[in-house]
C-alpha cells in the first residue's frame, strides 16, 4: 500500500521565502532537511538553525528518525523555520 | 559611531517594502495582531506582539529604518506608542524584559564609538551592530541577497515569544 505523502513547510527567516516539500512518511528527517537546503539553494553552514514553529524544538536533533515518527512525537504540523547564524552581544 | 554607507533612498524604500509585504505574507503576520505604521518611504514602526507564557499578549513597538537597506539591515528602535514614536527606555512598559538569548543584547543607553549614547538592539541584523564595531563571523554578518528585513523581523519575534520573553520592563497601567 502506498503511503499518503507528508507536507513539511519551511519557512526561511533570513529571507521570507517559503517551501513547501512532499516527503514519504518513511523518509528521514535528514531527507527533508536536505531538500529544504535545495529548495532554498543554501548550503548547510556553522550555526545554521532549524525549528519546529509550535515548539521551537530543533530540528536538526531528530535527523535519523523517519519523518511520521518525527511529526508524531516531536512537531505534529511540521512547520519548519530555518535561520542561519547571527552575531550578539557575547561574540 | 561608524558611518554606515547611504543608500539611494528611493531604490531603499522600495527594496524595503517589497521585502517586508513578502515576509508579513509569508508568516501570515496580521492574523498574529502584527500591524505596521508607514513614517515615510523609509521608516515603519511595526507593532509586535509579545507572547508571555501564560497566553497574555503585550504589544512593544519598533521602528525600522531603511537608510543603509539592503547593503546594510534596517535600523531598529523601541520606542514609545505617543505621538513622534519617541525611543523607548528601561524602566517603562515600553522595554521588553527577556531571559536572553547569548546572541542578543538590548542596551537601553550604549556608547557609541562617536561618544554619544543611544539604544542599541544588538544582534547582527540590525544596522546599529555595524555602527558599534562588533566583529560578526562570516556565517554572522548580514548579506545583501541572502538576508533580507525578515531576519531582523524573524529574529525579534522568536524572542518576545516563551522561553525568551518575560514581561515589560515595568508594569503597565493597562
Amino acid at each position: 500500500m502506498e503511503h499518503e505523502k507528508l507536507r513539511v513547510t519551511c519557512h526561511n527567516e533570513d529571507d521570507g521565502n517559503v517551501s513547501e516539500i512532499e516527503a514519504d512518511p518513511e523518509d528521514y528527517v535528514a531527507m527533508v532537511i536536505a531538500a529544504m537546503y535545495e529548495k532554498f539553494h543554501l548550503e548547510p553552514r556553522d550555526g545554521d538553525r532549524l525549528r519546529c514553529d509550535a515548539t521551537g524544538d530543533n530540528v536538526f536533533a531528530h535527523s535519523e528518525k523517519k519523518l511520521e515518527a518525527y511529526k508524531a512525537t516531536y512537531c505534529r504540523e511540521l512547520v519548519w523555520l530555518f535561520s542561519s547564524d547571527q552575531g550578539g552581544a557575547l561574540r | 559611531m561608524t558611518t554606515l554607507p547611504r543608500v539611494d533612498p528611493e531604490v531603499a524604500a522600495k527594496t524595503f517594502r517589497i521585502h517586508l509585504d513578502q515576509y508579513w505574507a509569508a508568516r501570515q503576520l496580521a492574523e498574529e495582531g502584527w500591524e505596521r505604521e508607514e513614517l515615510d518611504p523609509l521608516h515603519v514602526v511595526v507593532t509586535i506582539p509579545a507572547v508571555h507564557e501564560s497566553g497574555r499578549i503585550d504589544p512593544y513597538y519598533v521602528r525600522l529604518g531603511a537608510e543603509y537597506y539592503d547593503v546594510y539591515p534596517p535600523t531598529v528602535l523601541f520606542v514609545q506608542p505617543v505621538e513622534g514614536w519617541p525611543r523607548a527606555r528601561a524602566g517603562t512598559g515600553w522595554w521588553p524584559r527577556l531571559d536572553r538569548p547569548s546572541w542578543l543584547g538590548f542596551h537601553d543607553n550604549y556608547r557609541y564609538a562617536d561618544g554619544s549614547f543611544n539604544q542599541l538592539v544588538c544582534f547582527s541584523m540590525t544596522a546599529e551592530y555595524y555602527m558599534t564595531n562588533h566583529k560578526p563571523t562570516p556565517t554572522q554578518r548580514w548579506t545583501q541577497g541572502r538576508h533580507t528585513v525578515a531576519a531582523t523581523l524573524s529574529r525579534l519575534r522568536e524572542v518576545l515569544r516563551p522561553p525568551y520573553y518575560k514581561e515589560p520592563d515595568y508594569a503597565r497601567n493597562s
